[in-house]
């Protein structure tokens, strides 16, 4: 008799702290989605936050009339490797990248590097860029281009294209302005 | 008429260039969306993005099927659904050009998801063109045809799920899932036959060597073996739990059913030899091992061998009591919540959402491996996740609250500096300069008209010094003069004097007109630059009047940036707070649920053995009787 007893009163405690967890889940659920919505709210102004920041930030730091991008495409991409490229404008430190394997694939695919956001004045400039990667042979390679350009008071565009050549099976260096 | 034409063509020549430019600085934009995107920065994506919008620039299908892909990465389904159903409206052309893998990305999301029917439509878009498999990739091609097999079992589609798995490689390890789930599906639908038995050698055969080909294959088998069990039919299960490997995850669930299946068949000795490697290879708080703490001694029960599944049972209350106290002694550790703080800093991957490299294994400590059961259900694992975005985010927002502040000042500096110092020390000095250059271009202007009238106007050093020499020469023979001496004859002196005069007026008039011409030349360069400098200090004067309203402005929107940065940090402390609570609660309700089994083992085992001594008691009772009334009827 003890023993019924004891069974029913386990049986008794188990559906008890059944019924207990069914309520428990759902408020524990209804919380749940509530984080999970407020999560979704909060990415949501991050990004919108981030957008605000980055459009500010620019501003500060490059205003239109001192503003010059530096963007950098591959056209091919078969007879030469990039694995860095160097910048230099007038007597400015030089700026230097270094490519990762990923960030390649994406130039193959035809995405353009945007290289740099420089500050400098209407004028001439002297502009001084360096490529270095490797040949479709494996051999260290390194291409070299000197130039003045000229910006106004529009924000000025260069691209930098390494740019395949069937006919020598090499590639060159070239750079188109914009503004 | 003539005229307007001419004038409208000349007008578009001239835009022509404009144009062409712009043409050019939106392929650069779109090159850039690219990268980012490719390179996996999707904040930078939909920066870039969201900078066309402002620029009113028109945005293609194919990118916003990519801004969909990037809001799904970065958790945020909703706006990525709203695109989609904007892309699928009946009258929108979606292009050709969208790649493949932007429609095998959408496809895996909405199969995370459990929305099937979506899955179908997103695969249908796939098109890969001859000869670009490789550049889609083999291995995510055969993810695709195991999506779509299974999103048409899941939609009940059976035969045409069985149609599509003949399609799959045979040795795929993604046709080993499909076929897995099929297999499932089948159960559910309580197949059996043939048919069945075949479908299940067909699925634990054709996995790839691999060490995931293997698991798979083991799981095959523990869940056909599962089937026959439920089905009575013992020994098919026991075929393929004796298949399982002993060093895979399903381990602990095949040696306890084996041993379960060799009870069945009565086989009581050989169930044992299971169940004991069970013990001895895996930890006590796994579920399996404890259901065989409670196995054995019954099984020794059925035998008949009454005193050894008393000890047994003895043995595994013992056991149960100390877990029970592990149990305990962890749950109240859990509040801390320093194993969650832990875990988060074992993570590498610093992206959001989906596309983070989560690590969902805990460092091996007595808490991870009570939860042990938890990190394998994916809403624990999804709310981690959850978690430690929220934890990102915070770090993300104190780090831009400080960029913004350092900004402040940054602004106000300038502000100040180009209000006070600088700017109005330049402009004073730049002001003298030019004041000094008006009066010598006035000096210059004199000399210029003067040089007309004056014959000995603008002499050079040597004209100069040859003036001055004749000067001293008059004065010499004036001075001569005036002395008068009876014996001086002054008048070839007089003579010489004019001629070299005359011979130095006839150089100097000769040279005159080019001197003339070089200082008018001169004059208009110098007048040009005093122009342009005076120009200049009008901008900067303007440009100083003009400045501190627009570092105002600046300063403004600083502010304003600032204050919804601290807002939404707030809002996300909070909700990181909230996050880490529902991860505390559910570990603790896994600890109960673990608390509360262990406790039904006890009581089990407790009954046992109350019922063991009972009847151990009843027996003896009934014994003594028997000898009483034997030797009652002996005397």
């Amino acid at each position: 008799m003890r023993l019924i007893g004891l069974f029913l009163c386990s049986m008794l405690s188990v559906a008890v702290y059944g019924d207990s967890t069914l309520t428990k889940e759902s408020d524990s659920s209804k919380a749940s989605s509530k984080v999970s919505d407020q999560v979704v709210s909060i990415k949501q102004s991050v990004l919108d936050l981030n957008r605000e920041l980055y459009q500010l930030e620019k501003e500060l730091l490059n205003p239109a009339t001192t503003r010059a991008a530096v963007y950098l495409s591959l056209s091919g991409g078969e007879f030469f490797e990039l694995h860095s490229v160097t910048i230099a404008i007038d007597d400015q430190n030089p700026i230097q990248y270094l490519y990762t394997e990923r960030q390649l694939a994406a130039l193959r695919q035809g995405a353009v590097h945007p290289v740099a956001n420089l500050n400098i004045g209407p004028g001439l400039h002297s502009f001084n860029v360096v490529v270095k990667g490797k040949n479709h042979q494996g051999l260290a390679a390194e291409m070299a281009l000197e130039k003045q350009i000229e910006k106004n008071r529009q924000p000025l565009y260069l691209e930098l294209t390494v740019a395949d050549n069937n006919e020598t099976k090499t590639a060159a260096l070239t750079v188109s302005q914009w503004q | 008429m003539k005229y307007s034409l001419v004038r409208f063509l000349c007008g578009v020549l001239l835009c022509l260039p404009a144009v062409a430019d712009e043409q050019q600085i939106l392929r650069l934009q779109k090159g850039v969306f690219n990268y980012h995107y490719l390179t996996a920065d999707f904040p930078s994506a939909m920066q870039h993005l969201a900078q066309w919008r402002q620029d009113d620039q028109v945005i293609s299908s194919d990118v916003e099927v990519l801004e969909a892909n990037m809001l799904l990465s970065l958790g945020l389904h909703q706006q990525a659904q709203q695109i989609f159903n904007s892309l699928q409206q009946p009258g929108q052309q979606i292009k050709k050009s969208i790649s493949p893998t932007a429609w095998f990305l959408l496809a895996k999301r909405w199969f995370q998801l459990g929305d099937y029917q979506a899955v179908l439509n997103s695969i249908e878009q796939i098109q890969i063109p001859e000869g670009g498999l490789s550049r889609f990739g083999e291995d995510r091609f055969a993810e695709t045809q195991f999506m779509k097999a299974t999103a048409y079992i899941e939609l009940g589609q059976h035969n045409l799920a069985q149609e599509q798995i003949s399609k799959m490689s045979r040795f795929g390890l993604w046709t080993g899932y499909a076929r897995h789930n099929y297999l499932l599906a089948m159960f559910k639908g309580n197949n059996s036959g043939t048919g069945l038995s075949l479908l299940i050698e067909d699925a634990s055969f054709y996995t790839p060597k691999s060490a995931e080909g293997r698991h798979l294959k083991d799981r095959i088998n523990l869940i056909a073996a599962m089937h026959f069990l439920q089905d009575g039919q013992y020994r098919s299960a026991e075929k393929h739990l004796q298949r399982i490997s002993l060093d895979g995850p399903y381990t602990p669930a095949a040696l306890l059913q084996l041993g379960w299946a060799r009870v069945e068949q009565k086989r009581y000795q050989q169930a044992f030899q299971p169940w004991r490697e069970l013990q001895l290879r895996f930890n006590n708080f796994e579920f399996d091992v404890m259901e065989s703490l409670l196995a054995v001694p019954h099984v020794l029960e059925r035998m008949g061998a009454h005193t050894q599944a008393l000890k047994t049972f003895e043995n595994s209350e013992i056991k149960l009591l100390t877990m029970q106290q592990t149990v305990n002694n962890t749950q109240q550790q859990l509040a801390s919540s320093s194993w969650i703080d832990s875990w988060v800093k074992q993570q590498d991957s610093s992206n959001w959402s989906w596309q983070a490299d989560v690590n969902s294994v805990f460092d091996f400590n007595q808490t991870s491996a009570l939860l042990k059961g938890l990190l394998v259900q994916t809403d624990f694992v999804n709310k981690l996740a959850e978690y430690r975005d929220l934890t990102l985010i915070n770090n993300y927002l104190s780090e831009k609250e400080t960029h913004l502040l350092l900004w402040s000042d940054l602004v106000e500096q300038r502000k100040q500096q180009s209000q006070v110092d600088y700017a109005a020390e330049v402009i004073k000095r730049a002001s003298q300069q030019l004041d000094n250059a008006y009066t010598k271009l006035s000096e210059l202007q004199l000399k210029y008209e003067q040089s007309e009238k004056d014959m000995f106007a603008l002499p050079n050093a040597l004209e100069k010094k040859n003036i001055d020499a004749l000067t001293r020469a008059v004065k010499s023979i004036e001075r001569l003069d005036l002395a008068n001496t009876a014996s001086r004859n002054l008048q070839p002196y007089k003579q010489r004097w004019t001629r070299v005069k005359g011979v130095f007026l006839w150089h100097m008039q000769e040279t005159k007109p080019s001197k003339q011409w070089q200082l008018r030349q001169q004059l208009v360069v110098l007048d040009e630059l005093i122009k342009r400098s005076n120009r200049q200090l009008l901008q900067t004067r303007l440009a100083m009047q003009w400045a501190p309203e627009a570092w105002q402005g600046m300063a403004q929107r600083v502010n304003d940036l600032l204050r919804t940065t601290t807002a939404t940090k707030a809002m996300a402390l909070a909700a990181k707070q909230q996050s880490k609570q529902q991860l505390t609660l559910m570990a603790n309700a896994e600890l109960t649920d673990l608390h509360q089994r262990i406790n039904d083992y006890l009581s089990q085992t407790r009954l046992s053995i109350a019922r063991l001594y009972d009847d151990a008691l009843q027996n003896t009772m009934n014994s003594d009787s028997t000898s009483a009334n034997l030797d009652q009827e002996g005397r």
